[in-house]
């Protein structure tokens, strides 16, 4: 699993540097992170990570927004999306099945789990 | 009364004696003037004898004169004469004597006057005379002569004088005794004129007693009752006297009496009235709700101040005017409801009381404001004379409901944001990713990581359990296996439970349910990880399923410490664990069995809890069962029977197959002998029937099938190697050639079943148990075969049993919607085929068009009357290709 490299979208800096922190110190990727939907895009863009992980609830542009404008842009389109939100309600996490993303992980995140799950999610690991 | 027959009496006494008095007095006159005849009688004898005595004087003294022979003739017949008027004068004077006699007063005068006259007389005739007449004949001297005629002179003298005498006496007798008789008369005529005053005087009397006792006692009453017809309800009569006219003056004063009760009773009900009145303004007036009457045609017959502060309108404005006009009581989103959709309306038209908070009224500006609302229909004497709306704004609790909604969306996403960052941060430290820690460092940590875990818990619990009972969150039934959410619960804490030493004990139950999978592996998992929590280390905790009816009820039973038994209820409420601490100790949140609860009621079941402190508790909850559930083996299909009779074994199993797979139940007979006793044991709804048999043929199988009773009704499919023309079977409904083309044996069959109505079997879905009854009694008087399900639940069932091939449903069911039946329906296999007639009383959104798929009409409630409903199924029956079954 190492070397593979993952995109951190989330606006909340501490979330950020908490799930950067995990993804390296227990999953030991690579981690890129981006403080909007915006910015998360083009950084994908240019450094085609092998996974992103993207905030639902953002300011201007949120997660399915941002997701929809990936899966739109040929050149970032293949990349797999794991979904982290804090919402519970089951119409919510039907929306998000049916936006197709690849994975939902719920927020709170046992920082822990994080990278395994992630890995799971992606058939990175077993 | 006895008074006036006394009187009467009394009246009759007298008028009998007055008439007797005057009777008896002319009695006596009549007496008394037949005496005076017969005396008179007596006297004119009496004159007669006289002139008698005179004659045989002038013959006797003839004689002694002359002594001639001639005189002596004479003298004879005088003798004679006299002895006759003696005698008839004794006889005369006897008979008067006699009645004297009886009467026995007043004897002797006459009679001894006639008596010593008639001696002179008879002593005259008998002894003078003879001697006389004798000396006569023998010749006397002149003195002699002269002698005898001076003695007969003498003699016959005294004679007369008596007789005379006698007379005079008579005729004194008679004056007298007329006198006395007139006396008497008048005597008795003047008793009986004073008796008859007497009565007269009586009669007066009785009169005047009448007039006392009886017109008086009945004028006062008369009176009276003018008194009281003008108002005087205390007028009494005085309730004087005896019998009658005392009854009526009692009855009288009774009936015043109760006259005046009834007006004292009235009186104080019209004060009762006024006040209640006064009450009923007083509450209109300074109720804050808007409320107005509807009279029967649906006119506002009064409306308070607030309905008009509400609305804007003038009290005066809207008073007589339709409501639904006035008001334009309109659905939610603003759009008009037609008056014949109008809930209110329909309460005046149905009589059931409603409660809507879905709609909005107008205001007079044509603005419109959401209220709640309840209308009540008021029953006069069974009929529906009216409705009375209460309803309020409810504009502001909207806005609170919304802010709600978003406050809940705003702390899942606000309160979580940096949870999200502090377990995070927690977890990492904790983990050792930067380094090993200090034990007791390690340990702050790991309380710090362990309660914001149970923070999280928290904030979810309150949020679902928040949502759930706000009606926000929706079940999302669908068929479940109970063995599958009781394995998928004790998945989730299998591994607790053997961290915590617990052994799990699964005792499942093969029965399916209709619900929300998720939500009752919620309930069960909540339950059990309780169960886990409370067990100390190497006992047992048992999860179990049971059937009940119509039920399956779930058992969580651990050998923990128990629960209280006052705290058997309370344990349901939010926080209310038995001991506050516990949820510190146990990392719960206090909300798990609330929520538990929730879920349970919303599927329609209970849940309770059991416990002996000491040994343990058991939390117990029921779930609705579906119907058991046919096992789809392909030989025993649900749909219509067939019944299939060929004596090639080969042949009878390949249709068999084929039939099955288009899920028709098939019989199958070897002989026509076996297939006529099947078929009145099976009474299947088609029989496939060969010609060519040895035995029975299928013309003697069919003409058998034909005479009986009980299968000539069955329609017969005859299959045959003959071509047809060459082999009519009478009776046979339909036709196929061998060998079998399998599309032409199924539409021969399904034409033989449409045509004999085993096809037209309709479900009916609604949960309005009088239109649903309106609808089966317009299908079954068509001749289809109708079912009727009140829920989703029912439906399913119904389904299942009936295999229609028509569905009706109406979308808005009480157990979740129709959505999901026909979500259910269009995943089983059969069924999913079925065509689907939806009524609605709403519009669909274009999502929910789509989500009822193709074969589905859609049809507004409201826009068609019940018939003209069941006309266009029947319609849709009529241009139906018949459906295969199984398609």
């Amino acid at each position: 699993m190492a070397g593979r490299c993952i995109l951190v979208i989330d606006d909340e800096d501490d979330i950020r540097e908490v799930a950067q922190l995990s993804l390296e110190a227990v999953g030991g990727y690579e981690v890129l992170t981006a403080a909007s939907g915006r910015e998360g895009l083009d950084t994908a863009r240019s450094e085609q990570p092998d996974a992103i992980l993207l905030d639902w609830m953002m300011p201007d542009m949120d997660g399915p927004d941002t997701f929809e404008q990936l899966r739109s842009d040929a050149s970032i389109r293949d990349i797999p999306v794991v979904m982290l939100t804090a919402k519970v309600q089951a119409a919510d996490r039907l929306r998000l099945a049916d936006l197709g993303v690849n994975a939902v992980l719920s927020k709170p995140f046992e920082p822990m789990e994080l990278a395994n799950q992630v890995g799971r999610a992606l058939g990175w690991v077993r | 009364m006895g008074r006036v027959i006394g009187a009467a009496a009394a009246l009759g006494v007298l008028l009998a004696l007055a008439l007797l008095l005057f009777l008896n007095a002319n009695a006596g006159v009549r007496e008394a003037e037949l005496r005076a005849e017969r005396s008179s009688e007596v006297v004119s004898l009496a004159t007669a004898l006289q002139a008698d005595v005179l004659q045989l004087q002038n013959s006797l003294r003839g004689l002694v004169l002359t002594g001639e022979e001639a005189f002596l003739a004479d003298y004879s017949d005088a003798r004679g004469l006299v002895a006759i008027s003696v005698e008839a004068l004794r006889r005369a004077e006897r008979l008067d004597g006699t009645e004297d006699d009886e009467e026995g007063e007043d004897d002797g005068d006459g009679g001894t006057a006639l008596v010593t006259a008639v001696a002179s007389i008879e002593a005259y005739r008998d002894r003078f005379a003879p001697v006389a007449a004798r000396s006569a004949r023998a010749g006397v001297s002149r003195r002699r002569q002269a002698e005898l005629t001076k003695e007969g002179r003498r003699r016959v003298s005294v004679a007369i004088d008596r007789l005379d005498s006698f007379a005079e006496q008579q005729r004194e007798e008679v004056v007298a005794r007329r006198e006395t008789a007139r006396a008497s008369a008048l005597r008795q005529e003047v008793l009986g004129g004073g008796t008859l005053a007497a009565c007269l005087l009586l009669v007066a009397l009785a009169a005047l007693y009448m007039a006392r006792s009886v017109i008086a006692p009945i004028r006062r009453v008369a009176y009276a009752a003018r008194a009281l017809k003008g108002g005087d309800l205390s007028t009494r009569v005085p309730e004087r006297g005896t019998g009658e006219p005392r009854e009526l003056a009692e009855g009288f004063n009774a009936m015043s009496a109760s006259l005046e009760r009834s007006d004292d009773e009235l009186r104080e009900q019209n004060v009762e009235l006024q006040r209640l009145f006064r009450q009923q303004d007083s509450i209109l007036n300074s109720a804050g709700d808007g409320i107005y009457g509807l009279d029967s045609e649906g006119r506002i017959r009064f409306v308070n101040p607030a309905a008009g502060d509400l609305t804007g309108h003038g009290i005066d404005e809207l008073v007589g005017r339709s409501a639904h006009e006035a008001l334009h009581h309109c659905a939610g989103e603003g759009s008009a409801h037609p008056i014949e959709e109008c809930p209110i309306t329909a309460v005046l038209r149905e009589g059931e009381a409603h409660q809507g908070a879905q709609d909005a009224y107008r205001r007079s500006d044509d603005t419109s404001f959401p209220v709640e609302y309840t209308a009540t229909p008021i029953e006069e004497e069974g009929e529906i004379s009216g409705a009375v709306v209460v309803f309020k704004d409810i504009t502001e609790r909207r806005a609170v409901d919304q802010m709600k909604d978003e406050f809940t969306s705003v702390v899942s996403h606000e309160l979580r944001t940096p949870l999200t960052s502090i377990r995070g941060s927690l977890g990492l430290l904790a983990g050792g990713v930067l380094g090993p820690l200090p034990d007791k460092a390690q340990r702050m940590l790991d309380i710090a990581v362990s309660n914001t875990d149970r923070l999280v818990r928290l904030i979810n619990d309150i949020l679902d359990i928040e949502r759930m009972e706000s009606g926000l969150v929706t079940m999302e039934r669908q068929e479940v296996a109970v063995s599958d959410v009781m394995r998928a619960a004790t998945d989730v804490v299998g591994p607790t439970a053997a961290e915590a030493q617990v052994r799990l004990d699964v005792e499942p139950l093969e029965a399916t349910l209709w619900a929300d999978p998720d939500r009752i592996v919620q309930t069960l998992t909540n339950l059990l990880s309780n169960a886990v929590k409370f067990s100390p280390p190497g006992t047992t905790v048992s999860i179990t399923a049971r059937r009940s009816g119509e039920e399956a009820v779930f058992a969580v039973a651990d050998q923990g410490r128990g629960v209280p038994e006052d705290k058997l209820e309370a344990i349901f409420d939010r926080f209310g664990q038995v001991d506050a601490s516990d949820s510190r100790d146990k990392g719960g949140t206090g909300l798990g069995l609330a929520i538990c609860r929730s879920i349970v009621e919303q599927h329609g079941g209970r849940i309770w809890a059991e416990s002996r402190p000491g040994a343990g508790a058991t939390f117990s909850f029921t779930l609705p069962v579906l119907a058991e559930h046919e096992p789809e083996d392909s030989s025993d299909g649900t749909g219509p029977a067939v019944l299939v009779c060929d004596d090639d074994p080969s042949v009878r199993e390949v249709v068999a197959g084929l039939l099955a797979q288009r899920g028709y139940r098939v019989i199958l007979a070897a002989s026509g002998a076996e297939a006529l006793a099947l078929a009145v044991d099976e009474r299947p709804a088609a029989i496939l029937l060969d010609l060519l048999m040895p035995g029975m043929s299928g013309w003697a199988t069919a003409a058998s099938l034909k005479e009986r009773l009980e299968t000539r009704d069955i329609p017969i499919v005859v299959a045959s190697v003959l071509p047809a023309a060459e082999s009519p079977v009478p009776g046979a409904q339909e036709r196929v050639a061998k060998p079998f083309h399998e599309a032409s044996l199924f539409e021969a069959l399904e034409r033989a079943l449409v045509a004999h109505g085993e096809a037209s079997r309709v479900l009916v879905v609604e949960d309005d148990p009088d239109l649903g009854h309106v609808l089966v009694e317009i299908f079954e008087r068509r001749g289809l075969t109708v079912a009727h399900a009140q829920s989703g639940r029912e439906a399913i069932k119904e389904s299942q049993r009936l295999d229609p091939n028509l569905l009706i449903l109406d979308l808005g069911l009480p157990d979740g919607d129709g959505f999901s039946v026909i979500d259910w329906l269009r995943e089983h296999e059969r069924l999913g085929a079925v065509p689907i007639m939806v009524y609605t009383a709403r519009d669909l959104t274009h999502d929910e068009r789509a989500r009822l798929g193709p074969r589905t009409d859609v049809f507004r409630k409201g826009t068609l009357s019940p018939d003209e409903f069941a006309g266009r199924v029947l319609d849709l029956f009529e241009h139906m290709t018949p459906q295969p079954v199984g398609a």
